[in-house]
């Protein structure tokens, strides 16, 4: 796919790829995660044509994508393990609150909670997209958000609150 | 309900500071996904062409062992029949091919060309004919009209 359509995917690559990324990382390691996303980008290209709400489907796609390949990677255990090893963030000197923190709060929240944070804070999508990305109701996804805020600013003090200006 | 959800301010500068974390980035290029696809296009092409390969030997094959009979074609032929003369008469190949009334004719035209006018005989007073006679055979005689013999017979 050549031409305005393959330019357009290119920059949803760019500007949504780590995103997409560390969104299917709520359900499978670093290098699954890496493999989803590009699977993804690979279906938008053979497909063709870009989608009227490309953001909403390639959350989509990379939600079942990753949930289907967690089916397989839970059969292992030592695969849990590297899971939980592999970074999320890259840690900058400027960042108000440390990376390696704010991933462990994030790994220690319900998995629908850690779903709908990701997608509202670093993937950026309102509720009605979070709504058609989950299928989930609006009024469940507004309330599991703010209780997701509140155990990770929990955990953020007891764990480091240095980090917390 | 409004559209976002109403936060604290301490919520909103939690959520701030959340979203300042940078995500790590994707372990694949660009230049990765586009190969990847342009492979599986590929791929997708060329089954399609071991496909329609596939499916034109099984054709041809197929046509090669079991081979439709030829029908039945019927054409119209124009037939010549060679005639043989036997005695300065014609006789056809075949009995049906003159009638008798024709067998007669061509026996008197025959004879007249051999013989002239005087090798016909008139016919006899019962009706008998010893040789052909042009009343019977002429075209002319099938209607009541005399026949160009009687006419010259009477001038002579």
């Amino acid at each position: 796919m050549n031409g305005p359509g393959g330019a357009r995917i290119t920059e949803l690559f760019r500007a949504l790829g780590p995103k997409l990324r560390l969104y299917a990382r709520q359900w499978v390691d670093a290098a699954k995660a890496d493999d989803v996303v590009q699977e993804v980008f690979v279906r938008l290209l053979s497909s063709g044509k870009v989608p009227a709400e490309p953001r909403t489907w390639l959350y989509r796609c990379v939600r079942n994508a990753a949930i289907g390949a967690s089916r397989s990677t839970r059969r292992r255990a030592s695969r849990e393990q590297s899971v939980a090893a592999d970074e999320w963030f890259i840690p900058r000197p400027e960042d108000r609150i440390d990376a390696r923190a704010a991933r462990e709060a994030m790994q220690q929240l319900p998995e629908q909670q850690r779903e709908i944070v990701t997608l509202r804070i670093w993937g950026g999508l309102t509720l009605a997209e979070i709504r058609d990305v989950t299928g989930l109701p609006t009024s469940t996804i507004h309330d599991q958000f703010r209780a997701a805020l509140a155990t990770i600013r929990d955990r953020l003090e007891k764990s480091c609150p240095k980090n917390r200006r | 309900m409004s559209e976002e959800p109403a936060l604290s301010s301490d919520e909103k500068e939690l959520m701030e500071s959340l979203a300042g974390l940078r995500a790590a980035p994707v372990g694949v290029s660009e230049q990765a996904v586009w190969f990847e696809a342009g492979r599986r296009a590929g791929r997708k092409q060329s089954r399609v062409w071991m496909g329609a390969t596939a499916a034109a030997v099984l054709v041809s094959t197929g046509l090669a062992v079991v081979r439709p009979k030829p029908g039945t074609i019927y054409v119209e032929r124009t037939v010549v029949q060679k005639v043989e003369m036997h005695g300065g008469l014609a006789v056809a190949g075949t009995p049906h091919a003159l009638s008798t009334g024709a067998s007669d004719y061509i026996r008197l035209r025959d004879a007249v060309e051999q013989g002239g006018m005087d090798a016909i005989s008139e016919p006899s007073g019962d009706g008998s004919m010893d040789q052909p006679s042009m009343r019977a055979l002429s075209p002319r005689n099938m209607s009541s009209a005399p026949s160009p013999w009687e006419s010259l017979n009477t001038r002579g």
